[in-house]
């Protein structure tokens, strides 16, 4: 599938890129949210968080324009909250989303985890005690 | 080199302040301390000693070659770092933000390191004192094999079972 795999830089993008490993993808477009968080090729879209939560509104642009250029059949995200805000967009124009919560979130979903186990396709946490049986599912784990 | 990174959202002062208590507990050797956003700050009214670094922030590639090169790193439960050393057997302590110190809202990082506490064996401390004095020692020789194996095996079974999903979507 024609696949967004979305994460913010750091801990969240690690998580996102050792799991593409071992995906086999008909196309990828990685998206991050700093020019120098990764080597390989690119899109960076504007960070934000629950604290500046006006900065979603240029990270929403950044978002629709590049949907526009890569048409995805699937996107997925590790988080955080520009992740979060890229599926919803990516599904809104008709993509499957798979929200993956950071293997950190040890006891509880993430704030934003737990709008995408609404929001999504398919909420995956990386704990198997997390899982719901019904709107959060444990398929594995990067650690 | 001792490097110590407190994250790329957040400042950390109790770590501002551990790094500054590595720096002078051990003179001959370099400290540098990855600060996060505004954890300068701390440093400003201090007197920092000459072998001690602070930058707010990096980028990916130089932390992680400070990562590779780090005699110990000291992380914030920080999962980045903590996946870049253990593949590649470095040794780590973690010093996680704590809620009682208003680190943060909950006590999140704390119950992360003691989950990689108990599934491999990583030291986590509260107490910035006893995590000092452990520096000294030298640290644990990196086989790790086992761990990365095991985490390897952890993710292609995920990878599997994930590519499961988007090829069912796609029929």
């Amino acid at each position: 599938m024609k696949t967004l795999l979305v994460a913010s830089f750091g801990g969240h993008l690690v998580q996102l890129e050792r799991l593409a490993d071992h995906l086999s993808l008909d196309e990828r477009q990685w998206v991050t949210t700093r020019p120098d968080a990764m080597a390989q090729s690119h899109e960076t879209i504007p960070d934000f968080n629950k604290t500046t939560l006006w900065r979603a509104l240029p990270c929403a642009f950044a978002i629709v324009g590049l949907l526009r250029r890569f048409r995805c059949e699937a996107a997925i995200s590790t988080g955080a909250a520009p992740g979060l805000l890229c599926l919803l967009l990516a599904r809104l124009g008709g993509a499957r989303t798979i929200w993956i919560d950071s293997v950190a979130n040890v006891e509880r979903l993430s704030l934003s985890g737990r709008v995408a186990s609404r929001l999504c396709h398919l909420t995956l946490t990386q704990w198997p005690e997390l899982a719901d049986g019904r709107r959060v599912t444990y398929l594995g784990s990067v650690l | 080199m001792i490097f110590l990174t407190a994250g790329g959202q957040l400042p950390f002062d109790r770590l501002a302040a551990l790094a500054m208590a590595c720096a002078n507990a051990l003179p001959e050797e370099s400290v540098i301390y990855q600060a996060g956003p505004g954890g300068e700050a701390w440093f400003a009214q201090r007197a920092a000693p000459s072998n001690l670094t602070v930058e707010a922030f990096m980028t990916a590639s130089s932390h992680r070659a400070l990562l590779d090169e780090a005699r110990w790193t000291i992380t914030h439960a920080g999962m980045g770092s903590i996946l870049h050393l253990l593949e590649r057997a470095r040794p780590m302590l973690i010093f996680p933000r704590l809620q009682r110190h208003g680190e943060h809202r909950s006590d999140h990082q704390l119950a992360t390191a003691q989950a990689l506490h108990k599934r491999y064996g990583l030291a986590f401390y509260t107490d910035a004192e006893a995590l000092v004095s452990r520096l000294g020692d030298a640290p644990p020789r990196g086989d790790n094999s086992d761990t990365r194996e095991l985490m390897e095996r952890r993710r292609q079974s995920f990878g599997r079972r994930l590519q499961g999903v988007l090829n069912d979507w796609e029929r």
